[in-house]
């Protein structure tokens, strides 16, 4: 009962922040309202009992969102923090539409091909099972460790990738 | 003594019986005692956060009185202890100025979830023996996931000020605290992976069982403290506020109440620091002769005696060297200290 309550009302608010992030003509205010937008989504994970789900939300997401918005400073020119000005894929209406039908048709199949047996949690919390980290990390380290890896080195990539621009960059100017 | 070192416990008890008491009679569902002992909890973690910053003000003048060879404030009842409490009901009766030109909303809204992360990042936090509010299995996860997202609000006071000195200011926190995230997160990591649990209370008596971890661990405590003093923003990191350079930093455009809320949240942070390090390397609440949460109180109170030190005794550093130092100096130290950990730890 209680829980269902949380859901619902942690729900809502990530519906009511994720339209703020789409419709809120400033650009910092739409941040904002996405990092409230995956707060609430993170109150879910929680709400559901998956606490270490809920607690990664909120470390890779939420906490990473403030670089986005001091990158988005340092980087737009905000004449009155409106972002039409700055936007240029605004107004590019078949693209825009062509991409949310995939990621709606996405969603939407997926909401219709799953076996919903009620709200959640309904029933008692006890015949969730707890989870064990210890089983988490063998599958990440052990059995998906090639892929892990992979991930790991991609991510390395892009670092010396990011690194070689910043460097190129400034050794261009002390050339001029 | 058993008495003394439950006395926390004993009154949350006693709300509980109490509650329960007028559940029943009135015939209302069970799970609104649970409510409304969340209720006490939160009540007593603002209570206890009020009662600290107040405490650590004062003995953060006191302190720099004494280092700098003045009296520091001594005119206020006994020696100028009662400082604070005059400075508190100052401000609050100040006038609440805001900038005509400033995002009013957001100028508001960062005053006021300044203070949620450290308050919510204290209800993990063991105070004693059976005084935690929340005893999560992924206790310092959770904490550290909370700590994260001190830096957001006062981005957001830099952004809605519309103050120049505010906003690099604003983006010097984020800058210092995601950067100084890593290695402080690798600390944290050589800790459980020594303890080899999450759980706060479950690190405090594998470390009754063996030796504080800080004898296990030196280099991540060291690091883990240096990375405080970066998150928390205190000198010699205080950049974000910088007056030399940025007049009042984040914190120019914000006067009376709202000021005094971020102050608040200034050292409220400093104590989660403060007791995350306890828990996690000092040994907790665990100590001889005397109970469990002064255990807690005194070796918090050594570490914030620490941070107000260092404050008061170097200076600024530049602001790039403080990113060099982050990333080429803490990082591979810890990583190195990670795998060294792995090692031995497979080895044992």
């Amino acid at each position: 009962m209680l829980h269902t309550l949380a859901f619902l009302v942690l729900a809502g608010l990530t519906a009511i922040f994720g339209l703020g992030t789409l419709f809120l003509p400033n650009m910092i205010h739409a941040f904002l309202s996405f990092i409230g937008c995956l707060l609430s989504v993170a109150g879910v994970f929680f709400s559901l009992q998956a606490d270490y789900l809920g607690a990664v939300q909120i470390i890779v997401y939420a906490g990473s969102v403030a670089v986005l918005i001091v990158l988005a400073l340092l980087m737009i020119n905000r004449r009155q923090g409106d972002m039409s000005h700055t936007n240029k894929w605004a107004h590019k209406w078949v693209g825009g539409a062509l991409a949310s039908l995939l990621v709606g048709g996405a969603l939407g199949s997926t909401i219709l091909y799953t076996h919903f047996t009620g709200w959640p949690l309904m029933g008692t919390t006890a015949d969730i099972q707890p989870v064990v980290y210890a089983d988490l990390a063998d599958k990440l380290l052990n059995e998906h460790m090639v892929a892990f890896e992979l991930m790991a080195v991609l991510l390395l990539a892009a670092l010396v990738a990011a690194v070689a621009v910043a460097r190129g960059h400034q050794a261009g100017n002390g050339k001029e | 003594m058993e008495f003394i070192n439950n006395i926390f416990v004993n009154i949350a008890a006693l709300a509980r019986f109490i509650f329960t008491w007028i559940v029943t009679r009135l015939g209302l569902p069970e799970a609104l005692v649970d409510i409304a002992m969340v209720a006490v909890y939160w009540l007593g973690i603002v209570v206890a956060c009020v009662l600290i910053a107040l405490f650590y003000v004062i003995w953060e003048r006191k302190l720099a009185g004494y280092i700098q060879r003045r009296p520091g404030p001594n005119r206020l009842g006994p020696n100028g202890w009662l400082q604070t409490i005059a400075d508190a009901i100052k401000l609050v009766m100040k006038e609440d100025i805001v900038p005509d030109k400033a995002d009013k909303p957001i100028h508001l809204l960062a005053a006021l979830l300044a203070f949620v992360p450290p308050m919510l990042a204290l209800a993990a936090i063991p105070f004693g023996e059976g005084m935690v509010a929340l005893d999560l299995e992924l206790g310092i996860v959770y904490i550290v996931a909370v700590t994260t997202c001190a830096s957001l609000p006062v981005l957001m006071a830099g952004y809605a000020s519309n103050n120049k000195y505010a906003l690099v200011g604003g983006m010097r926190v984020v800058n210092q605290a995601i950067s100084y995230e890593v290695p402080q997160c690798f600390a944290i990591l050589s800790v459980v992976m020594v303890a080899g649990t999450f759980n706060m209370l479950d690190i405090i008596s594998y470390q009754q069982e063996h030796i504080w971890l800080v004898c296990l661990q030196p280099v991540a405590f060291v690091v883990y403290i240096i990375a405080a003093i970066a998150e928390c923003n205190r000198a010699p990191f205080d950049l974000p506020e910088g007056e030399s350079e940025l007049t009042a930093g984040v914190y120019t455009e914000y006067s009376g109440m709202r000021y005094a809320l971020f102050y608040l949240a200034e050292y409220c942070n400093m104590f989660v620091a403060s007791g995350v390090a306890t828990t996690l390397f000092l040994g907790g609440f665990s100590g001889p002769f005397l109970p469990g949460w002064v255990w807690f109180l005194l070796k918090t109170f050594v570490i914030m005696s620490f941070f107000i030190w260092t404050r008061w005794t170097l200076p600024r550093v530049r602001a790039d060297h403080v990113l060099a130092f982050c990333w080429k100096m803490l990082v591979p130290l810890m990583l190195l200290n990670v795998l060294v950990t792995g090692i031995v730890v497979y080895m044992v």
